[in-house]
């Protein structure tokens, strides 16, 4: 008797099947739109996913403290990652399928934006302005796909070309982490040291989450490098820069690219980092070195979030400009196309931090691809060149 | 020549800092035969400890590093005694997850506590550099073999010299004879988890100035644990050995073996060693007559 | 409270103990067959649960059932999921034979690592695996031409017999299929001499070779079905993530597996399907409760004035939106469960049930477990 009302209760509940709610947009409501964001909130790049998600959040904040855009809120979810593939998958579904974002904004990591990337566009999702220079984020071509500055390998070509036209560097090295990031570095350099007819003296890789540079840079110094190319993040720059300077390598130069180009990795303690080169793309926040915009935004953050900003906050704040840009170019009648051709007919925009001149158009969806050479110098970054070609 | 000279004392420093974490995973399985997967995060925390004292609290270097060293010690055995000592009697596996449990809020602990940014241990022999035999030897790795080497010699000293550390034998070897000489075994326990504890900081201070500390120091102690393995877990001679080994393993494959081999040229000399010899370089084969 | 009646041998080897059980199972089934239906906002989420299921299954067969604990199973799962998108989508292999030749590569890799294991034991073997594993990290990344290598591989839906599969609907049901297949063919197992011999190696080494049991077989049995269905299980994986990358399959992931058997309850097959549904099931249930937690805090707090209400959802959701809060938690749980519940989720599940069947008459120390001694595993 027991058995047979269980099995019949389950098949009535069965039956009561919950029809599909059809949607008219994604994400957007009369009075709000949905946006989603999955980043490292505790893993080795926390540094660029804590504060870049802050600065996203205040930007949206303010737009909505002024009565939103065209009339709507927007409302911002954040989901960790932790750095791992699976996780962003697993919270990159949450946003698309339970949460229903209109776009993905400023997520994280190079691996994770492309496991998301088949199922994003399948389910119209934009993917705007990630937190990774890969030359994926926006080639090749896709609509829904949307990349603001210069990627890692543009980056690193123009550095090289530099130290190898201006100032005679030969013997090429590269020092890169074992994960897709460090290769896209690797590329860039060998693409470039291809075009200048030079050769690729030596290279190391290195665990994301490696501690101890020692065997690598050892490795480096006997080969004879005198430019060593990093496809570090942060703290596999400091370390192995440090380690290099103590065994008293004093001739080579390190070059990083826009990873590298972080607060912290300037103003490691002991001055350790002290003439260390990083390819940048707008202006590190120091304070009295920004413009009076910019200084506002600063003081804002600090009194917000307690802490100063750092250029994870800068790009982050960069996406999120961006971002409302183009939804009040989108109009009130906000649809996927409309935001699309929205952010295609971005102009001549320029942020306050003196980055590049942004354009997109219907097949450029590449803003900007410039980058100039900075140094460490006292502790914190300094700007050395105009933007660098190659 | 010079090369080869660098790569071996870089390789020994290297290898005493597994050398000095594998010390206490061997302390911990020889005494209590329970394996301690958090002892890099014990060392994590350990290397936090010393900076908090430095860095917040403005205490000088050497007075910092022993209250470091004390504040581990007196955690280490409060573990013992409020957490492992409700799980005697399980077996050996779960015991291992519990420990690896502990790790995990460790790690927890500390990226709450003090964020997820890097951060730099001001020592009084930062970057400072002499030449031996013309090679340029920085002051930091000169202290990790100094550093080790004294430690090696103070624990030989007390478990050889001193009733205590003889009682730590006794009960490493034969629990039941030693609750039978009136040797309070518990305690002993305790105190083994302590010195360990205070091991793993030692470990950490000596690393921090080349590392840098953050919440992801402890993961240098799979590294740590493979040499353990490899020197035979349950000798103490055979953990320093170990480490060293697998140090300069990796120092010397970085430079003359082909990309990506440097990690992979360690493990696969411990896979090869266990093949060969299954209890490990030092270890000793245990068998039950039947 | 019911007593059982057996009259025959079959009664006692049976997958089932009596009708009753069975036609509860087919309940079970059926509602998971309606899970799309009630939730499909989390369908792919019970997918991965299924997923693990299978993966907890075979960690279970060696760990809980054998006693040899592997430190890197995750590299079998990688093995399992490069293996079947090379063949399938490489050399266009029809997805049935891909799966199984994905298997098959898996259980070699399996024995290959279990010859060696034969001469370890305990924590030797422990390390063993994990060296080995940290060596397939490294071949995926290398092998380019196979894995694609850092760059990873993207991963097509699967196409079976002709039918693409293109929703989540269809591919759940095919992952709950697999699962009681694996589930199904590890009872059988189980249940089989080979199980018992299994059971009585995890016991006593010494006692099973002395009643006749080849340990070197039994033990590489039991690394090749293992790591024959964790191949399996890498198969339906990869098409669930949709993008294979090395750094998928890192020690922690084998470490989580692990997690999964101890904290569903070491020692039964259940266990290992509670283990699953814990494991893929938490973060979701973490990023589900850090949006509301706050606000229900602040809702319960609003009592003593709007304030302090306030006050404490801030508070609250500050703590909670803590990056590194959520290994954390697992550690927590998995210590918890050790030191207060160590027979796992299916342990308590047992507990409960015999409380109910028992009722009013339970005692609270049938369970408990007598004041013990270390025994020592030096000497096995």
């Amino acid at each position: 008797m027991r058995r047979w009302l269980g099995v019949s209760v389950l098949l009535g509940v069965t039956m009561v099947t919950q029809t599909a709610v059809a949607e008219d947009i994604r994400g957007v409501t009369q009075t709000e739109i949905v946006l989603g964001m999955h980043t490292d909130l505790s893993g080795p790049a926390a540094t660029y996913g804590v504060s870049s998600s802050n600065a996203v959040k205040m930007r949206f904040d303010e737009a909505n403290a002024s009565g939103g855009v065209h009339g709507r809120k927007i409302k911002l979810i954040v989901e960790d990652s932790q750095y791992q593939v699976p996780r962003a998958v697993q919270a990159g579904n949450k946003l698309i399928n339970r949460d229903r974002i209109f776009a993905m904004i400023a997520a994280l990591g190079t691996p994770m934006n492309n496991a998301l990337f088949k199922e994003q566009f399948e389910a119209g999702v934009p993917n705007l302005f990630p937190l990774s220079a890969a030359r994926s984020m926006y080639s090749p071509f896709h609509r829904l796909k949307f990349y603001s500055a210069a990627s890692y390998v543009d980056q690193v070509r123009a550095g090289i070309n530099y130290f190898v036209t201006q100032k005679g560097k030969k013997a090429l090295c590269v020092m890169y982490q074992d994960t897709d990031f460090g290769k896209e570095v690797l590329d860039g350099a060998q693409m470039q040291i291809d075009e200048l007819k030079l050769k690729l003296v030596a290279s190391t890789t290195h665990k994301p989450t490696d501690q101890d540079f020692t065997a690598q840079i050892t490795n480096l110094k006997s080969a004879g490098c005198d430019l060593v190319v990093l496809g570090t993040i942060v703290r596999d720059s400091i370390v192995p820069y440090s380690i290099a300077r103590k065994i008293g390598w004093g001739e080579v130069d390190f070059l990083g690219s826009a990873a590298a180009y972080d607060l912290f990795v300037a103003a490691a303690q002991g001055g350790v980092t002290e003439g260390l080169y990083a390819m940048g793309l707008t202006d590190m926040p120091y304070r009295d070195k920004l413009t009076p915009a910019a200084q506002g935004w600063f003081d804002r953050y600090r009194a917000r979030f307690k802490v100063e900003p750092n250029i994870g906050a800068v790009y982050g704040y960069d996406a999120a400009d961006l971002t409302v840009l183009g939804l009040d170019r989108a109009g009130s009648d906000l649809t996927l196309d409309s935001f699309v051709s929205g952010l295609e007919s971005i102009r001549n925009y320029r942020d306050i931090f003196n980055g590049p001149e942004v354009n997109f158009g219907p097949d450029k969806h590449q803003g900007a691809n410039s980058s100039f050479l900075a140094v460490v110098k006292g502790g914190r970054w300094v700007r050395l060149t105009d933007a660098l070609s190659f | 020549m010079d090369v080869v000279l660098q790569l071996l004392l870089n390789g020994l420093a290297v290898g005493c800092i597994y050398g000095l974490v594998a010390l206490g995973f061997v302390l911990i399985y020889k005494t209590t035969e329970l394996v301690n997967f958090a002892q890099g995060d014990l060392m994590m925390l350990g290397a936090f400890t010393c900076y908090m004292f430095v860095v917040w609290y403005g205490i000088g270097y050497w007075p910092a590093f022993a209250l470091a060293v004390v504040t581990l010690g007196v955690f280490g055995a409060l573990l013992d005694r409020v957490i492992l000592r409700r799980v005697i009697g399980q077996p050996q596996f779960t015991v291992v997850m519990l420990t690896i449990g502990l790790g995990a809020i460790f790690r927890s602990f500390a990226s709450m506590t003090w964020g997820s940014e890097i951060y730099m241990l001001p020592t009084p022999f930062s970057a400072q550099q002499t030449k031996i035999w013309g090679v340029s030897v920085s002051h930091e790795y000169i202290s990790i073999i100094a550093g080790t080497m004294l430690l090696c010699v103070v624990l030989y000293a007390f478990f050889t010299r001193t009733r205590l550390g003889v009682a730590m034998q006794a009960t490493s070897q034969n629990q039941l004879a030693a609750y039978y000489m009136g040797i309070p075994v518990k305690l002993v326990f305790s105190l083994i988890w302590a010195i360990s504890a205070g091991v793993a900081t030692i470990a950490g201070v000596l690393l921090a100035p080349i590392s840098l500390i953050d919440a992801n120091l402890g993961f240098i102690g799979v590294k740590a644990f493979a040499a353990a393995v490899l020197g035979g877990f349950g000798s103490i001679p055979g953990a320093l050995v170990g480490g060293l080994t697998i140090g300069l393993i990796e120092m010397f494959s970085g430079r003359y073996l082909p990309l990506g081999f440097k990690d992979v040229a360690a493990y696969a000399v411990l896979l090869i060693v266990l093949v060969v010899r299954p209890q490990g370089m030092f270890g000793t084969v245990g068998r039950k007559r039947v | 409270m019911r007593s059982i009646f057996k009259t025959t041998y079959h009664q006692d080897f049976g997958l089932f103990r009596d009708r009753s059980q069975r036609d509860w199972y087919l309940v079970l089934v059926l509602g998971l067959l309606s899970i799309p239906f009630l939730l499909p906002a989390y369908l792919v989420d019970f997918s991965l649960v299924l997923i693990f299921g299978l993966c907890g299954l075979s960690l279970m067969v060696l760990v809980g059932y054998t006693g040899l604990v592997s430190l890197g199973h995750a590299a079998f799962l990688g093995i399992g999921a490069y293996s079947h998108v090379y063949f399938s989508q490489d050399l266009g292999v029809p997805w049935v034979v891909s799966v199984t030749l994905a298997a098959i590569v898996a259980a070699a890799a399996g024995v290959l690592v279990g010859l060696p294991a034969l001469r370890m034991t305990g924590v030797y073997l422990a390390i063993a695996t994990l060296a080995f594993a940290l060596i397939i990290q490294e071949v995926f990344t290398r092998w380019d031409s196979v894995t694609g290598g850092l760059k990873g591989r993207v991963v097509e839906r699967p196409v079976i017999f002709g039918y693409a599969l293109h929703d989540d609907v269809a591919f759940y049901v095919l992952c709950l299929g697999f699962l009681i297949s694996g589930l199904w063919l590890t009872r059988n197992l189980l249940r089989a001499p080979a199980g018992r011999a299994l059971m009585a190696i995890r016991d006593s080494e010494i006692a099973a070779q002395s009643i006749g049991i080849n340990l070197a077989f039994y033990k590489i049995m039991a690394f090749g079905y293992s790591a024959a269905m964790m191949g399996v299980a890498g198969a339906l994986f990869a098409h669930k993530v949709g993008f294979l990358a090395p750094d998928i399959f890192t020690v922690l992931l084998s470490i989580q597996f692990l997690l999964m058997v101890v904290v569903g309850g070491l020692g039964s097959l259940h266990g290992a399907i509670f283990g699953a549904i814990f494991v893929a099931l938490l973060p979701v249930a973490i990023s589900t409760a850090r949006d509301s937690v706050p606000d229900w805090f602040g809702e319960v707090f609003g009592v003593f004035g709007e304030d302090t209400g306030f006050a404490v959802s801030a508070a609250v959701d500050r703590f909670v939106k803590q990056p590194g809060l959520e290994p954390g938690i697992f550690g927590l749980i998995l210590v918890l469960f050790i030191l207060f519940e160590p027979q796992g989720i299916y342990g308590r599940w047992v507990k409960i049930k015999l409380y109910f069947s028992l009722f009013p008459l339970y005692k609270q120390a049938t369970f408990k477990r007598q004041k013990s001694y270390m025994k020592s595993e030096r000497f096995r």
